[in-house]
């Protein structure tokens, strides 16, 4: 199979574009599709600061790789969950990259806010360790950017990771969920702008530009992901793919264009109050971030490392 | 004298060895895995579905889906 650019031999088929490229003509794809994306949704502009949400993995990697050489001025934020050798490996993995773009790493340490790690402190309150996971990065990533004055949260979420939230959602018909997916969501008071420069690519794609690129990603999934419904979600999604390319690009595209109708008709949102501890959005006196250091916490609310690369 | 070089396939931390030669997209149905869920790497670089897979390849398949 030849590249349909140069006509050298082929390293990637993309049967969703009708099309094969070398790695070179592949990464230029890429970065231009992603260029295309941050463009067309109004991600990111030259004056933004945007901080990349890592996790050692290969889409928050290569995310914030593709925005350095974007030229994009962005810095990392890792939260270290406390899952033994997992998040030790994930750490080094964020670090190797922070060495290599000569970027900041901020870290959050889980264990040291409670002095237990996300399973025993999911155990004891009869928590999934994804939903309480999920409460505590919200926060502290949104929290990195207010303390530190960054403008953006970019995050690594990927078609497949969309599409599959979508049809799980549909599945179930979570209609509270249902259409609050976008590429971007706009920043309000205390909240800062989130966007997923990644929405419209695969993750066979951001793989391969991992690949392409040598960035040493993480290659094990959190213990925790395991038996998960969405890794049941995107295998169904990619055995569909396989004898009918683009359909998930279809999927999440319909979406995004109903998405749009679908908020345009003006949702009803409950008034949110603030935390009376750190004024962040909540419905309650405390938010939930606040409740759980309340509770559970073992020291100062939040705490960042800042990792800065020794100059090259 | 055909199984003297066998293709070594590393596929989740274990290494299987092939007899013949294959192309990727035989490869990965051998192993019911999906195209569009793992790529295939030969000697170290990204191949295609139709590539021929040599005898004394070192061949490794990438799972690509991750998260929860």
């Amino acid at each position: 199979m030849k590249c349909r650019v140069c006509g050298a031999q082929a390293n990637i088929r993309l049967p969703q574009y009708n099309s094969a490229l070398c790695a070179g003509d592949f990464i230029a794809f890429f970065e231009k599709r992603v260029s295309g994306t941050i463009t067309k949704y109004g991600l990111l502009s030259e004056q933004d600061r945007a901080l990349v949400a890592v996790s050692g993995g290969k889409d928050s990697l290569s995310l914030w790789h593709l925005l350095d050489r974007l030229g994009f001025s962005a810095d990392g934020i890792y939260i270290d969950l406390g899952i033994k050798e997992y998040s030790h490996i994930s750490l080094v993995k964020t670090r190797q990259m922070a060495d290599r773009l000569h970027r900041r790493l901020y870290s959050f340490s889980f264990s040291e806010a409670f002095s237990k790690g996300v399973k025993e402190l999911a155990r004891m309150m009869k928590r999934p360790p994804c939903s309480l996971c999920g409460t505590i990065k919200r926060y502290v990533m949104n929290r990195a950017c207010t303390d530190y004055g960054y403008s953006v949260l970019a995050t690594g979420h990927n078609l497949d990771d969309e599409a599959s939230a979508l049809l799980g959602n549909m599945l179930h018909w979570k209609e509270e969920y249902l259409w609050k997916k976008g590429v971007v969501l706009e920043a309000e008071r205390g909240l800062a702008k989130k966007v997923k420069p990644f929405f419209l690519c695969s993750e066979k794609e951001a793989a391969a530009y991992a690949l392409l690129n040598n960035i040493d990603y993480i290659y094990d999934e959190c213990p925790y992901s395991l038996g998960a419904k969405t890794l049941l979600y995107k295998s169904l999604l990619n055995r569909v793919e396989d004898v009918s390319p683009a359909t998930k690009i279809a999927f999440l595209k319909g979406y995004l264009k109903r998405a749009k109708a679908e908020g345009s008709r003006g949702q009803e949102q409950e008034e949110k109050g603030s935390c009376s501890v750190c004024g962040y959005p909540s419905y309650g006196e405390q938010c939930n971030f606040c409740r759980l250091m309340t509770k559970f916490g073992s020291g100062p609310a939040v705490r960042f490392d800042v990792y800065v690369p020794s100059e090259p | 004298m055909c199984y003297e070089f066998p293709m070594t396939v590393e596929w989740e931390g274990k290494i299987h060895e092939i007899g013949k030669r294959v192309t990727v997209a035989r490869l990965l149905d051998m192993f019911s895995l999906s195209k569009e869920a793992h790529l295939v790497t030969s000697n170290g670089t990204l191949a295609t579905e139709d590539l021929m897979l040599e005898r004394d390849d070192r061949v490794r398949i990438v799972r690509v889906i991750s998260g929860g």
